[in-house]
């Protein structure tokens, strides 16, 4: 169970909910325990059904948690998140807006509920890139263009804290791009930015630290660069004439070598790679090309949530 | 409290559906004006009290249907859009969230009823003063008239947060719409058939009882009700469909 520390904006403590009762229950959270620290943009990643939503949605109390403890800002979200809910802003999945008005006028009233004036919608629906279409009615809009008015009204109240589910629905990839500029960006101004996304390249672009989640749980979580260091799925990339007799060369050295187009990529440390040219050279293969894979997101995701490296999951 | 019920008045007035059944209620009664003036003209004269105020009792029918559609989609149409989680993320407090409506809903009926029953008045003047009957009203009649309106503005607004509320319960318009009809089915006509006695403490008699009674007696009621109590059984459902309303808000996941 992870401790609260003081600079934590939210914490989940064994977050659990079942939907449902019975043998047709499900279960959405299975004693998630997360932390989330102040400052940067932290993801969280999951498949389809993971958990991540409902996870949000116990933060900003639209599900309410079968068991555990969850807090953002200090206050719980079941019971007191009036008090901070001001200093947050969310979108959660397809944002709901009502569709026969048009974007300024749904804005206009979430603004209104904080007295917050028509300069402040302004600045919103610029940031999201609607100001042209604000006086459309919603129901003429696209997912995309949905999509951008839930964050212009996710960002109606400069909030501390933003809480974006899936925020790259929908958008297309200058789009997604602009959104992840604009996330960065808040960040940089000093506000957490939770934000949940299955594009995991996005997130590896994006994110400062992540949390993977996987049937309920939180199975890996930290700074990227921390979490791809310890996952050990890099390995050099070796360019050489000839490939064939090179793999046999050092797959009888012991290495784990594949070839992958055309190249040969032997699961090592970087700091291997000296052996390997010491190998080759001395068969008389000389290598063309030298360098260390550096292993994705992607690549550390599925070695977490795939049935086979799920089971050695902590 | 006070900017959220704002916000909720404004949402309601900006609504096309507000504005519809505005205009539609007036052109109804413009309508109905026209020709019962040229019936009386050439057939009945227009008994002036009584045909005036069998006029506003009746118009209290299609005005309680309006509040309550005004109502249920006030809440149910924000839950299918999701507008309800937008909200809910502006504010958490869900009992707040439903009190608000349901005044802001009630205001927004009762102002409608208020211009439907003043546009019936006027409509139906010409007859009154040109083919009226039976004296003219004199101020015991108006000060009859004016509760009778009031009472009718007050019912209507009532069953504007009954709408909310059976929103609030199902989750949709939809659902709100087939609960009353189920209700009225089921409850008011054939329960009451197989209980008789059943009737007086019902939602339709007492209404006739807070609505069509002449002064604060129970004679001539169909429950034997007076106007008071008639109007506190009416008060008394509402409370508790509200208060089911509000716990099964508060209880449930919204997603």
């Amino acid at each position: 169970m992870p401790s609260p520390s003081q600079n934590a904006v939210v914490e989940m403590v064994g977050l659990t909910k079942w939907y449902g009762r019975g043998a047709g229950g499900r279960l959405a959270l299975d004693g998630l325990d997360l932390v989330v620290p102040s400052g940067g943009v932290f993801g969280v990643l999951g498949r389809n059904g993971a958990g991540k939503t409902t996870a949000l949605r116990c933060l900003l109390g639209l599900v309410r948690p079968t068991s555990g403890v969850c807090r953002v800002l200090g206050a719980d979200s079941s019971s007191d998140l009036h008090r901070v809910i001001n200093r947050i802003g969310a979108l959660i999945e397809t944002p709901g807006l009502t569709p026969s008005l048009t974007g300024r006028r749904n804005l206009a009233l979430l603004a209104r509920l904080d007295r917050i004036g028509a300069d402040g919608v302004e600045r919103a629906l610029r940031a999201a890139g609607l100001a042209e279409r604000a006086d459309d009615p919603v129901a003429t809009y696209s997912l995309g263009m949905r999509q951008r008015l839930g964050i212009a009204a996710a960002l109606l109240r400069d909030p501390e804290v933003v809480v974006l589910d899936e925020p790259a629905n929908g958008l297309d990839p200058a789009g997604i791009a602009e959104i992840r500029r604009l996330l960065v960006s808040l960040a940089a101004e000093g506000r957490t930015v939770l934000v949940s996304s299955h594009l995991l390249d996005e997130a590896e672009k994006m994110c400062d630290s992540v949390a993977v989640m996987e049937a309920g749980r939180c199975v890996a979580v930290g700074p990227i660069g921390d979490l791809l260091a310890s996952a050990g799925t890099g390995g050099v990339i070796v360019g050489v004439a000839e490939v064939g007799a090179a793999r046999l060369v050092l797959v009888a050295a012991g290495l784990n070598v594949t070839i992958v187009d055309g190249r040969l990529r032997v699961s090592c440390p970087p700091a291997d790679a000296a052996r390997v040219t010491e190998l080759l050279a001395a068969e008389r293969l000389f290598v063309n090309e030298l360098r260390y894979e550096t292993p994705s997101l992607e690549d550390f995701f599925f070695g977490l949530t795939t049935p086979a490296g799920a089971g050695a999951l902590p | 409290m006070t900017d959220l019920f704002a916000v909720d008045v404004q949402r309601i007035l900006w609504r096309q559906m507000t504005w519809m059944m505005a205009a539609f209620g007036v052109l109804i009664v413009a309508a109905a004006g026209v020709i019962l003036f040229v019936h009386t003209g050439n057939h009945h004269l227009f008994a002036t009290r009584s045909d005036l105020r069998a006029a506003v009792a009746a118009a209290v029918v299609p005005l309680a249907f309006a509040g309550y559609m005004l109502g249920a989609s006030a809440l149910g149409a924000d839950y299918t859009s999701r507008a309800l989680t937008t909200l809910l993320t502006w504010e958490p407090r869900r009992r707040l969230v439903l009190a608000s409506r349901s005044c802001a809903s009630a205001l927004v009926t009762a102002g409608l009823t208020v211009v439907v029953l003043l546009a019936l008045i006027v409509a139906l003047l010409p007859s009154a003063i040109l083919h009226g009957t039976g004296g003219a009203p004199n101020g015991a009649w108006y000060l009859s008239m004016a509760a009778m309106t009031l009472r009718c503005v007050l019912f209507t607004a009532a069953v504007s947060v009954v709408g909310v509320s059976a929103a609030a319960i199902g989750r949709s318009t939809t659902a709100a719409v087939i609960g009353i009809v189920l209700y009225l089915v089921l409850i008011e006509n054939t329960a009451v058939q197989a209980l008789p006695s059943f009737a007086r403490w019902l939602l339709v008699t007492d209404a006739i009882s807070w609505i069509g009674q002449n002064s604060h007696t129970s004679a001539g009621a169909p429950n034997g009700h007076t106007v008071i109590t008639g109007g506190l059984l009416l008060v008394g459902g509402m409370a508790a469909l509200w208060a089911f309303a509000t716990r099964a808000l508060a209880r449930r996941d919204v997603t």
